[in-house]
């Protein structure tokens, strides 16, 4: 990071290449396509690129990373929501009723998380799946350390119904647990 | 089932993550490569939060010379240490929440809400030990008047903060806006105590502390206007 801050462009490659994967998995879970998976991930890195001054040498690089993604996620959908909102005045409503939610499964970690809230379920992504501590998590939310602890307990509150829920369903369709 | 079941079940699942595509990445890289000159890092939140303080003391002084420090003189020099050395503590937890706030991936240790609340809470109690004189003469007249003249004095140093802030990022701009703003209240209050001759306590408690969560909100307000307009130009 500090030689991408340098100008140096085989760094700069390196890093997409290193991080990218990281920051994709923030953006897959909510996107609705693939495509817009890749947008989101091309906005938030010429956001990074427009404050790569902001990164102070010595400190995390990945909360780092995943505040300026978050806000590109949270700005885009906010733009989102205006759209769609002025769109339905427009449109017929009654497409919308057609799509329900996939039925998860225990080996689909986006329809396993797909019914918590999605403050709950950007942490339970950064702490389980991405491997990042409290304190690293605290700093890409931009929240304190308590409340990523509280959203990460209610998380697995609710984790742990839906688990159970779904091995009840499992038994009853004759599945092996 | 138990946590670290859940844990074991989220690590296995989560490591199969999507790939990005090789083209998508060079579309990404392509671009940037292009347009890669060095950057200054931002300097070390230390510095920024020295040069914040600084500058709340600075615009605090400044008013009062300008207006007069006929506050001061009329407080035992027990009352001044207590004073001065709470708001300068409140000043320097603000500031060093403020200046993670605008760095991405800085550490907040407090929302600002609470800051706002307890600073308020803190600036209250203070005033009703120091302050016995429980008249409340022209009240609200009075009042009005420090709470324009402490607002008038957050304004500027709202701005040189801003200015201060300007290489930063932050990632939550109304959170960040409400905290810069407390501050900026509190350069307000400071400004106030050495100004102010109104030493009634009802007065002190109401008037002087309202400065900071009036200056929180009009800046939290700001802020969140400036973002509706940003993403209605996008």
């Amino acid at each position: 990071m500090i030689a991408y801050q340098s100008g140096d462009g085989a760094a700069a490659t390196a890093l997409i290449q290193r991080v990218s994967p990281l920051l994709y998995r923030l953006f897959i879970a909510d996107a609705a396509s693939r495509a817009h998976a890749d947008d989101l991930l091309q906005e938030t890195w010429l956001q990074i690129h427009r404050v790569r001054r902001t990164y102070r040498a010595g400190e995390p690089l990945l909360p780092w990373a995943y505040a300026i993604a978050r806000h590109v996620r949270i700005d885009h959908y906010r733009r989102m929501r205006r759209t769609r909102l002025r769109e339905q005045r427009l449109e017929a409503t009654a497409q919308l009723a057609e799509a329900g939610p996939e039925p998860a499964t225990l080996e689909d970690l986006d329809a396993l998380l797909a019914p918590l809230p999605a403050g709950q379920r950007e942490v339970i992504e950064m702490l389980k799946v991405a491997g990042m501590s409290l304190e690293e998590v605290a700093r890409a939310t931009s929240c304190t350390v308590g409340s990523v602890k509280q959203k990460a307990h209610r998380a697995y509150q609710k984790l742990r119904a839906r688990l159970e829920e779904l091995k009840l369903q499992r038994s009853r369709n004759g599945a092996p647990p | 089932m138990t946590d670290s079941e859940i844990d074991d079940l989220l690590r296995r699942i989560g490591s199969r993550s999507p790939a990005v595509a090789p083209a998508v990445l060079e579309r990404i890289a392509n671009p940037l490569e292009g347009n890669l000159s060095p950057v200054k890092p931002l300097a070390p939140a230390r510095v920024l939060a020295g040069q914040l303080l600084a500058l709340c003391v600075a615009v605090a002084v400044t008013g009062s010379a300008w207006a007069g420090f006929d506050g001061i003189v009329l407080l035992a020099a027990w009352q001044r240490v207590i004073l001065f050395a709470t708001v300068a503590s409140l000043a320097a937890i603000m500031t060093r929440e403020c200046v993670a706030r605008w760095s991405p991936g800085g550490l907040p240790r407090l929302s600002p809400l609470k800051v706002i609340a307890g600073s308020c809470g803190v600036l209250a109690l203070l005033f009703a030990l120091l302050f016995h004189h429980y008249r409340a003469g022209h009240f609200v007249t009075a009042g009005l008047g420090c709470l324009e003249q402490g607002v008038l004095h957050a304004i500027p140093a709202a701005i040189l903060g801003v200015f201060i802030l300007r290489r930063g990022f932050a990632t939550r701009p109304v959170m960040a806006a409400l905290i810069g703003g407390a501050l900026a209240g509190l350069t307000g209050v400071m400004f106030l105590e050495l100004h102010c001759t109104n030493t009634e306590a009802a007065h002190q408690i109401v008037w002087h502390t309202v400065v900071l969560p009036v200056s929180a909100s009009l800046c939290g307000f700001i802020a969140w206007i400036v973002m509706r307009v940003k993403r209605a130009r996008h």
